[in-house]
């Protein structure tokens, strides 16, 4: 019980301040509780479907992201002085890019809406992971690279004993950083470029002034994003055992 | 391996950084069996000698083997020939013990099975009978450095190299890993070349002690069996024999003073 007590008061707190707003507010502005509870169990026992869309969409593009930046962090790692430099540039660019201009690009360029969705989603992760795999081959340890010299491995060997590791490490924390910023990113794409999914749902709800279900759905996103970060987190436990983890006393 | 009874062989090598000489016609072999240790200050081409021995570069003139191969020219035929301990351990952290030791024979194409067999056989010599599944950051520095020294031996190298891998610990570890070292050394009939700035060190592992000018030149050769054992009183007059000696003008100056 001890371990939970942050999120329990946080959580507490929250549900405090939510309804002394209903209580100052119009019930069009800020909705009573058992308002915003009956719509959330609405979505959850009615509208699953959209849920599962979003999921989907997110899962499919978010490991494709994964995947492609891993690749390409490798090969600019590989070949730094080439392929690395020029990748570095044009990853500067796309990132620079807003993601709200990805997302207005992908409605003109692109008719499939999951090509739109997944197109956004992977825009705005992969120069992450990218960047991530790059900085951790770059960063190896020289004293280790040479111990491991030593035995006079070939560029395959080098690469699966030494870089593949590394890299998963900067991978998994990219990870971390990324997939809660990216879900958010995603459902906003949603909202603009899509008929269905959380955002879609979430649209339609404002346009209905159904504000109980707008508040359901943000409840619901809070709810998946805390999911996404517990399961990246037992990931990087298990994936990341042998850090030595500091503590501060 | 060529079978012949020298390992280490340095024939009137020489080797400059631009004008800064940092080994003048160095001769020197090791043979097979031998522990060989090279005494010398900071600055005096420890580290030269041995980037020349691992096929780092290429000395400036003369030649460098070991056992009949050129390390620069003949690079990947050294695969298991040399055997290294660092000041530090170097580990891999994610990997467990036993698979930082089994890495020599995993490069070399070794199975699985057979290589962490192996491995552990190398772990339970140095002691570390409970901790091959462990990895480096649930291990002592000492027990870190173990690890290392097995990984050195795993692969039955022809030489294994020592540099100043004991002087990060402390002295009370330092000497029972050197002995532990020396031990396996001998069990095993391993030739080995022991880098260090420890005099004590030098004395108590080797068989012979080669002590370096500035730069890198022989300035007095010792066999530790006709010399006074360390921590008598006739080793600590020895002992001062040879600092007075690195500090003299014989023992040169460096770029680095």
């Amino acid at each position: 019980m001890a371990r939970y007590w942050p999120v329990l008061s946080a959580s507490a707190l929250m549900l405090a301040i939510m309804w002394i707003a209903s209580q100052s507010f119009d019930p069009f502005v800020f909705p009573p509780l058992p308002a915003i509870a009956a719509a959330f169990w609405k979505i959850i026992t009615t509208q699953y479907d959209e849920v599962a869309v979003t999921l989907l969409r997110y899962l499919v593009a978010f490991a494709m992201a994964i995947f492609c930046g891993w690749l390409v962090g490798l090969l600019m790692g590989a070949f730094r002085q080439t392929f690395g430099r020029f990748m570095q540039a044009f990853i500067s660019i796309v990132q620079a890019v807003p993601a709200l201009a990805w997302i207005l690009f992908a409605v003109l360029w692109m008719q499939s809406v999951e090509a739109r969705i997944g197109f956004v989603t992977f825009i705005i992760a992969f120069p992450f992971f990218v960047i991530a795999v790059y900085e951790g081959v770059r960063d190896m340890d020289r004293d280790i690279l040479e111990a491991i010299e030593q035995f006079r491995p070939n560029r395959m060997q080098t690469l699966r004993i030494l870089l593949l590791p590394q890299s998963v490490t900067h991978l998994i924390i990219a990870m971390r950083s990324t997939a809660a910023m990216t879900l958010k990113l995603m459902v906003l794409a949603e909202v603009l470029a899509a008929n269905n999914g959380i955002g879609r749902a979430m649209a339609t709800a404002q346009s209905n002034f159904s504000i109980d279900a707008l508040f359901a759905w943000a409840f619901l996103l809070v709810l998946l994003n805390f999911v996404l970060i517990r399961i990246i987190s037992q990931i990087e436990k298990r994936a990341l055992r042998w850090r030595a983890e500091a503590v501060v006393r | 391996m060529t079978g012949s009874n020298t390992i280490v062989d340095f024939d009137t090598v020489h080797h400059a950084f631009g004008d800064n000489i940092a080994i003048e016609r160095f001769n020197f072999k090791i043979h097979r069996g031998e522990r060989v240790a090279i005494l010398g200050r900071t600055g005096a081409g420890k580290s030269t000698i041995l980037n020349l021995l691992v096929g780092n570069f290429a000395p400036t003139s003369g030649t460098v083997r070991i056992d009949g191969i050129d390390p620069f020219v003949q690079h990947k035929s050294l695969r298991g020939v040399i055997g290294m301990a660092y000041q530090a351990p170097r580990l891999l952290p994610w990997r467990t013990a036993v698979q930082n030791v089994a890495v020599g024979q995993e490069i070399a194409g070794v199975a699985k099975e057979k290589r962490e067999a192996n491995a552990r056989l190398w772990l339970d010599k140095m002691h570390l009978e409970d901790a091959y599944d462990l990895v480096p950051s649930q291990l002592s520095g000492g027990m870190r450095q173990r690890v290392s020294l097995a990984r050195a031996f795993a692969i039955d190298p022809a030489l294994v190299l020592l540099d100043e891998s004991f002087s990060a610990l402390d002295e009370v570890t330092a000497r029972v890993l050197r002995e532990d070292f020396i031990k396996v050394a001998e069990e095993e009939s391993k030739t080995a070349m022991i880098v260090t700035h420890n005099i004590e060190e030098a004395f108590q592992m080797a068989h012979r002690v080669i002590l370096l000018g500035r730069p890198a030149r022989i300035l007095a050769e010792y066999h530790t069996a006709n010399e006074p054992k360390v921590g008598t009183t006739e080793f600590t007059v020895l002992r001062e024999q040879i600092r007075d000696l690195m500090l003299s003008p014989e023992g040169g100056i460096s770029a680095y003073d």
